[in-house]
């Protein structure tokens, strides 16, 4: 019987269970995993948990194949990534150059790369710099994305990027950021606060603090569309809390002084709650104590069941929680945005769906 | 036909249709008749699966909502709840389902590199007939088939990278128009299941796979012939060697996943092209064709 009534959350939260499963459990558990898109990270859980050889054949040969995608992926985003370097260095341009997310994962050697299947590029770039960047990739090669002017300004005035550009030749979408959260938004990070505790890699790149790596993927998730990325960037958390603790004992104070710092104590209670209550997590109490500025305890235990409503994992046939997303949905163009700005916006997407119009984004 | 599936079959019940070819289990919930019937006539019960298992596939084919469930009724093909092609029509649910599921193995089985070829095993060695337009690989592997070789696959060359090996998965070849009358001529015996007109494809019919190549579907074999076949009507039959260097590019554009495996595939694809006897072939006579691979078998 599976505790946690899914095979992938029971796996996620102790990968040694991988070494006795029934077969009608892993049949569960390779569609839950896919769905998730955490198939090929079940690998280095297993290799890590000394269950590797343990797996059935046919697991096995299901992981290989995702692994392929994966592999493939990471060596685009490898190859993208020299190229903008490239660039930039031919344009003597000096720009630090900081790696969100997946790519930083996988520059920095990280647990949660191996096996992760990102598809675009995510760069921060200081904002008096982000100009001089932009000209350089278009004279370069690359073009924008984004044609509609109304697009153009959400993503240049409302959000905290220039809208992707992607080179034709190659067709990866690369996402320069100046800051990590929209400027209209609710919960805004002053960007020389991450740069100023930002990790230089051998390579001259750049990655985030240990914390802020965490807090970012904690706040983008719920800050997101429908939890977008859902379960997936809830268990990289989960994976860099327990890689981060393991090499400082200290990490969780720390992570905790950080969020109060950043502003964004609020949101990180939210995940930290659904990882504990998901993965179990270890967080410590401190962690999981509601936040000074916390709502009451009504809104409180509703954003609670809504977010882990939806993070769960669900067969691909279970019917989508419907109502949970759209609210949740809500809430995250709230939290971007004025509300009076956001009905103007939903307005004019929705009219746009309606009549055919091509969305952006 | 019979027209319901004995309970006593199985993977047969309320839950699915569970069978294995090859290296692929699949689970067909829920399965139409339509698509039982077809799939018993074809296959028998041999590649059925019995009892609790881990299943590459979980596959459906489902009547489509509103109107088209009772008005010229139409079913959708669903890979883990998603469906990747328009309808078809309720009788095509088994060629959907066929169709479907060669979807599904070009999209995940990455584990191994995919030709897009037609397979056959003579004596321990392969022979691989790569798939291009207006080749006649379906007609000329069903021909071979009815000659003593026995069926790998009529649609993928499947290599196993490690051993660079041709996995088995013998399934029901599909025939389009004039090839169906070509092979009842060619080999009267031939197993051919009901004919669906007017497909996308024009009509196509399948036939069955053979005894052997299903009992044998756990045989893996080695390749040792690689031939490119074309069918011209009304040419001379002519069997060229061809080019390794040119073997492998034509090899590697045809194949569903060279891109995506990269360096793994041209490992694999190199050991494979120096390891057999690359050929063109172009005929305009099925008989003719048939034993002139005989002779560059023997």
């Amino acid at each position: 019987m599976s505790p946690a009534g899914s095979p992938l959350l029971d796996v996620l939260r102790e990968p040694s269970r991988m070494a006795a499963l029934r077969p009608d459990h892993w049949d569960r558990l390779l569609r839950e995993a896919r769905a998730a898109g955490l198939l090929a990270r079940l690998e280095s859980l297993a290799r890590r948990a000394g269950c590797l050889e343990a797996l059935p054949g046919r697991v096995r040969d299901n992981i290989r194949g995702e692994q392929a995608w994966v592999a493939y992926h990471q060596l685009r985003i490898r190859r993208e990534l020299r190229e903008v370097r490239r660039a930039l260095a031919r344009e003597e341009t000096e720009v630090p150059l900081l790696l969100l997310k997946g790519a930083a994962y996988m520059a920095a050697e990280l647990p949660s790369a191996e096996g992760r299947l990102l598809s675009d590029l995510d760069l921060l770039v200081p904002r008096p710099k982000l100009e001089a960047v932009e000209r350089v990739l278009l004279a370069h090669g690359w073009e924008s994305r984004v044609e509609e002017e109304y697009d153009q300004r959400y993503y240049r005035e409302w959000m905290h990027e220039i809208p992707p550009l992607v080179h034709p030749r190659r067709g990866v979408e690369v996402d320069i950021h100046h800051n990590l959260l929209a400027l209209t938004g609710r919960y805004r990070i002053p960007a020389e606060k991450l740069w100023a505790r930002a990790r230089p890699l051998e390579s001259g790149l750049l990655v985030l603090s240990p914390a802020d790596m965490i807090l970012h993927s904690a706040v983008h998730l719920v800050v997101s569309d429908e939890l977008r990325g859902g379960l997936r960037d809830l268990f990289d958390i989960h994976q860099l809390y327990l890689h981060f603790t393991a090499e400082e004992p200290d990490f969780p104070r720390l992570l905790e002084e950080r969020a109060r710092e950043l502003g964004v104590a609020r949101p990180f209670w939210y995940v930290a709650r659904a990882a504990r209550a998901l993965l179990h997590t270890p967080f410590p109490a401190e962690l999981l104590d509601p936040p000074g500025d916390a709502p009451g305890p009504l809104v409180a235990a509703l954003m609670h069941r809504l977010v882990t409503r939806v993070l769960r994992p669900r067969l691909p046939e279970a019917p989508r929680p419907a109502v949970a997303q759209w609210l949740l949905f809500v809430r995250s163009h709230w939290v971007r945005m004025p509300p009076g700005l956001l009905a103007a916006h939903l307005a004019r997407k929705s009219w746009w769906r309606l009549s055919g119009r091509r969305r952006a984004h | 036909m019979s027209a319901s599936l004995p309970s006593s079959v199985p993977g047969s019940g309320g839950t699915g249709l569970d069978f294995r070819f090859g290296p692929f289990r699949v689970l067909v919930q829920d399965p139409l008749p339509e698509l039982l019937e077809p799939f018993l006539f074809l296959y028998g019960e041999a590649p059925l699966c019995k009892g609790e298992g881990i299943r590459d596939f979980h596959l459906r084919v489902v009547p489509v909502a509103g109107i088209r469930r009772w008005v010229r009724p139409q079913v959708r093909f669903l890979l883990d709840g998603a469906s990747p092609f328009d309808p078809f029509p309720r009788s095509h649910a088994f060629p959907l389902m066929e169709w479907g599921l060669n979807y599904a193995i070009a999209v995940r089985a990455h584990q191994y590199c995919l030709l897009h070829s037609a397979v056959l095993e003579r004596d321990g060695k392969a022979l691989i007939l790569p798939a291009l337009p207006g080749s006649g690989k379906s007609t000329l592997c069903a021909a071979l088939m009815h000659r003593g070789w026995r069926l790998l696959s009529d649609e993928f060359g499947i290599v196993r990278p490690d051993d660079g090996l041709l996995l088995p998965m013998p399934r029901a070849i599909p025939l389009k128009n004039r090839s169906i009358g070509a092979i009842r001529d060619f080999a009267p015996d031939a197993r051919l299941g009901p004919v669906y007109p007017a497909t996308r494809k024009g009509d196509v019919a399948h036939v069955a796979p053979t005894a052997d190549s299903l009992r044998r579907q756990d045989e893996p074999a080695e390749p040792a012939w690689i031939v490119f076949p074309r069918f011209v009507p009304g040419s001379d039959c002519r069997l060229e060697p061809e080019v390794r260097s040119r073997a492998f590019v034509r090899l590697s554009n045809n194949a569903f996943n060279y891109h995506l495996l990269g360096e793994v595939a041209f490992t694999v694809f190199t050991r494979l092209v120096r390891g057999c006897s690359c050929h063109q072939l172009r005929y305009g006579d099925l008989d003719q064709a048939v034993r002139r691979i005989e002779e560059l078998a023997a």
